[in-house]
């Protein structure tokens, strides 16, 4: 690949996104198969939906200039910027939860820890300050559990409900 | 929404919770426990304060699980009382790594009361909270508040890594009242060295290291080993050295100077039953060590033979010491005795200076560890009243340029601490973290204070005037040394005022 060339990422819905290698290769994925193939022909990324490779670039072009902050762990506000994270990476997150998950899922799959660490840190934290019924509610999790096995779980974890 | 999350990703978001809320989501679902439960999650435990109450319950279920536990004991569950105690400890069979830090009052003798073998513990930190008191006309050590039991770390047998203030050494108590009551060293414990004794090349550092030690050992100069020494000499160009002295207690760890020392003074019966120590466990993994001073007895003078950096010690505790890092003692600023209008500057220099280490004490370390590669002093203090650190005119850092330094591999320092024989890094000053106090006062002149780093004893020319000072130790010390101790204390509060 000429130095200039730009990489050519396919989404799983075809479109082609053309962007600097530097900013590519954030993605480990991208990096390993540029260096194993070294090919001049687009990558196709068919886990990543349009929409959300067009916001997974934005975050690497980003973040090409601006190496993140390391975030701090356990999260210590519902706020991220009190917990490291940039004023433009908290916004970057603020998002709808439907593509809040894809989001997640789709740096999951290109193996850019940075973003990964990011997203899960936004999902920490609309699960922090909640109990339980919140945190149901919150992620439309459905209760499983027989009302047996919830009062026993409910009973092994009665302190941290008090907590 | 969450299930299409593969497990793993569900784990990384639970890692950003605290333990409660982990806990909380183990309650939501099937899925959500399953993630919670995944052992990855508990590998590396940091507990909030409000977690501590719940510490039993958490290291009952997932102790097996964690590897790396850091805790800061809080209010009623604080380390050592009976919420929070060693045993529960134990039940992390997997423990590699433990850092434990707010110990104040008793907790921490409270805490080492118990004891139970962790072998698979690699690294042991121990903070405690301010403790050593400097006051206007007394000071006090805090060594009840910050001791670590020797015999206590025979419950670690492969530790590698160990952070603590003092280490105490136990003895019955009659030996620790004649400790109480012991002067600082006295004169028959010195070693005079040939003021003309050859400096030897790295290539024969360790044969003219034991010799040297033997030498010590054998003051009278008779024997083999003095021969030898004569020997050597005879091979080796000639330079001319001061006079000096080596504390002989800081070899003492040598059998044979001990039973050499019992023929020419054989002691009294009753002093024989008396000094008769607990055998004490060996830590042959230890490689890394920061401490503050040994301490016997009340340990409560610092400086003396109750409380210093006793070598002598190490060498008998962790014969494989690598790294050591000698620091100060953690005073507590707000107890401390304070003029009208006396900065916290000068406070913080008031205590630098007096709870520096004395350069006496670090005689020989490298015949005694054969193993010590590198030295980190956080203040040092040449015994005569001068504290050299980065903001001193003793040591500075060398100069760039290889014409205006030399290495010192065969000057007197390096032959001093007896590490003349192997690469070695010497680093005296103020710490990262003294700097960062300063720092926070808000006085730009005092900060930050760097670090004077001798990168294999490369010393400028113009830094040899350190060994005037070792020549100092030429003036007997005896009792009255923690009265000029005293006394340079208080002038040094008028100077900060």
């Amino acid at each position: 690949m000429a130095e200039g060339d730009k990489l050519k990422l396919k989404s799983s819905q075809g479109e082609i996104f053309e962007v600097d290698p530097e900013v590519a290769t954030m993605s480990t994925l991208i990096k390993n198969m540029v260096e194993d193939s070294g090919t001049d022909e687009e990558i196709p990324l068919p886990n990543v939906k349009t929409a959300i490779l067009s916001k997974v670039i934005d975050y690497c072009k980003y973040h090409k200039d601006n190496p993140p902050e390391e975030i701090q762990k356990p999260l210590k506000s519902t706020n991220l910027v009190e917990c490291g994270v940039s004023e433009w990476d908290s916004e970057y997150v603020n998002i709808e939860q439907e593509v809040l998950f894809e989001l997640i899922l789709a740096a999951n799959y290109l193996d850019i820890k940075s973003l990964l660490d990011l997203t899960c840190a936004k999902v920490a934290s609309m699960i922090k300050g909640k109990n339980t019924e919140e945190i149901r509610k919150q992620f439309n999790i459905v209760n499983d559990f027989t009302p047996e096995e919830e009062a026993q779980v409910r009973e092994e974890n009665r302190w941290c409900e008090d907590a | 929404m969450t299930s299409v999350l593969p497990l793993d990703v569900l784990c990384n978001c639970l890692a950003c919770c605290s333990l409660s809320e982990r806990l909380r989501c183990a309650v939501a679902s099937r899925r959500w426990q399953e993630a919670v439960l995944e052992p990855c999650l508990w590998g590396s435990l940091t507990p909030d304060p409000e977690d501590l109450l719940f510490l039993n319950v958490l290291l009952d279920r997932f102790g097996p699980s964690i590897r790396c536990l850091k805790i800061t004991g809080h209010g009623p569950n604080r380390l050592g009382s009976s919420a929070l105690s060693f045993p529960q400890l134990a039940k992390c069979i997997h423990l590699e790594s433990l850092s434990l830090s707010g110990f104040r009052g008793r907790d921490l003798e409270n805490f080492c009361q118990s004891r139970c073998q962790m072998p698979a513990l690699r690294s042991l930190v121990i903070e405690c909270d301010p403790y050593f008191n400097l006051g206007s006309f007394s000071h006090n050590t805090g060594a009840h508040m910050a001791s670590l039991p020797i015999s206590w770390l025979a419950c670690f047998p492969n530790l590698e890594r160990l952070v603590c203030d003092y280490l105490k050494v136990e003895a019955s108590d009659t030996e620790a009242e004649a400790c109480d009551a012991e002067t600082t060293d006295s004169e028959d414990e010195v070693v005079w060295l040939d003021h003309n004794a050859d400096l030897p090349d790295a290539s024969r550092a360790a044969s003219f290291g034991s010799a040297a030690s033997a030498d010590a050992v054998d003051a009278g100069g008779d024997g083999p080993e003095a021969e030898h020494v004569e020997g050597a000499e005879a091979s080796l160009p000639r330079r001319t050295m001061s006079t000096l002295e080596l504390p002989i207690g800081a070899l003492s760890p040598h059998r044979e100077y001990r039973e050499h020392r019992e023929q020419r003074e054989p002691r009294k019966e009753s002093q024989k039953v008396q000094s008769s120590e607990p055998e004490q466990p060996q830590l042959k993994k230890l490689r890394d060590l920061s401490f503050v001073a040994v301490v016997r007895g009340s340990g409560s003078t610092w400086h003396s033979s109750h409380c210093r950096c006793d070598l002598s010690v190490l060498a008998h505790l962790a014969p494989g010491l690598e790294h050591l890092f000698v620091r100060g003692p953690s005073v507590a600023l707000g107890r401390m005795s304070r003029r009208p209008g006396q900065r916290i500057e000068g406070l913080i220099r008031v205590s630098r200076h007096f709870c520096s280490t004395g350069l006496r004490d670090l005689l020989a370390v490298g015949y005694l560890l054969p193993s010590l590669r590198s030295l980190k002093v956080e203040v040092a203090k040449d015994d005569t009243g001068h504290s050299w650190d980065s903001s001193g005119s003793l040591l500075t850092v060398p100069a760039a340029s290889a014409a205006s330094s030399r290495p010192l591999h065969a000057s007197h320092l390096a032959l001093l601490l007896g590490v003349h024989d192997r690469p070695f890094l010497l680093s005296v000053g103020a710490s990262d973290v003294l700097a960062s106090k300063l720092r926070r006062t808000g006085n730009a002149a005092a900060s930050p204070a760097s670090v004077s780093a001798f990168h294999s004893f490369a010393v400028a020319e113009q830094h040899l005037p350190l060994l005037q000072c070792l020549q100092k130790f030429l003036e007997q010390k005896d009792q009255k040394e923690s009265k000029d101790l005293q006394q340079e204390f208080e002038v040094d509060i008028v100077e900060a005022a």
